[in-house]
């Protein structure tokens, strides 16, 4: 069975890099050019897991989680953040707003693939 | 700028530039630095590449400095890091990216014999074509070519004035710092992972 996964960070360049790695393994990939974009196709369409940027325009990555964990579909999905951000300070505030997982860029395509399928489960 | 707290990679090496007359803060291979006020940011380039962003409105401005490592295709990941950490710096102060404008320095074939592995040409098309993809507009450019350059970039206009550095630069010893300072900002932003 293939997943549906949504991809939400500003920077296209990214957004191309996540949308190569993970179709490339056999996922349906969704983008998303922020955290309101990224609700807005949450909300139209049922997701296995969101990967989201954290520092975005409109809505951030953190808003993003709190708002879908909000939602009785969504509060079960994998949510990871994958952001440059890598303070304690920060990963504390994504676990509270209910994040499954905190990854810090750069991304190695392999270690990406790995925890996709640990949290999807697939 | 030289009393905020800063993050990692960003620059913290500050001095009197009497020419000037200004505070600057000088930017090393893997670091950036963004400000608004007088303080001059400058960095001295040779195969790297320097990104100097400004938002028009606010008058706020940054730099990056920052090699591709060698060869793999690890490389645009890490271009991408080092943009996305002057990017989300310069948005954190109040940045928007529709009113970004780009400059971009460096990039030059700076060792004889070196033309085969195209380092500098490496990143000049690496930066390039990210500026393109993330719809930033170029507005200014001196890459590629031989000879190193000193980059001194003002945030408070978005002027930049670059100096050709020629052949009384120790070349081969600019691109071996370069690379070597490049190489540890690289692994030691290796990407971890944390699933709660």
């Amino acid at each position: 069975m293939s997943h549906d996964i949504l991809a939400v960070d500003d920077s296209a360049s990214i957004r191309q890099m996540l949308a190569f790695t993970l179709k490339g393994a056999g996922f349906r990939v969704t983008e998303a050019v922020d955290g309101q974009d990224g609700l807005d196709k949450a909300r139209g369409k049922s997701f296995h897991l969101v990967l989201t940027d954290q520092n975005m325009p409109r809505m951030d990555g953190l808003s993003l989680v709190r708002a879908l964990r909000g939602q009785a579909a969504y509060r079960g999905t994998p949510i990871l953040m994958l952001t440059t951000e890598s303070s304690d300070a920060m990963k504390a505030q994504g676990r509270a707003a209910g994040a499954t997982g905190w990854l810090v860029k750069p991304f190695d395509p392999n270690k990406l693939l790995e925890v996709v399928r640990k949290v999807i489960g697939g | 700028m030289r009393t905020q707290p800063r993050q990692p990679s960003e620059a913290s090496f500050f001095w009197y530039e009497t020419r000037f007359e200004r505070i600057a803060v000088k930017v090393l291979p893997g670091e950036y630095s963004v400000g608004g006020g007088d303080t001059l940011i400058a960095t001295t380039l040779g195969s790297c590449i320097a990104v100097c962003l400004w938002d028009r409105e606010l008058r706020l401005g940054g730099l990056n400095h920052f090699m591709l490592p060698d060869g793999d295709q690890s490389s645009g990941r890490y271009g991408a890091y080092a943009m996305e950490l002057l990017l989300n710096e310069m948005m954190k102060r109040g940045a928007e990216r529709a009113r970004l404008q780009a400059k971009i320095f460096g990039g030059a074939r700076v060792i004889a014999g070196m033309g085969t592995l195209n380092v500098g040409e490496r990143n000049t098309r690496f930066v390039q074509r990210y500026l393109a993809t993330e719809q930033i507009p170029v507005v200014g450019e001196d890459v590629l070519d031989t000879c190193p350059r000193k980059v001194c970039f003002f945030p408070d206009s978005g002027k930049a004035m670059v100096k050709r550095l020629g052949a009384s630069v120790e070349t081969g010893a600019l691109w071996r710092q370069e690379r070597a300072a490049a190489q540890r900002a690289v692994s030691s932003a290796t990407g971890s992972v944390e699933l709660f």
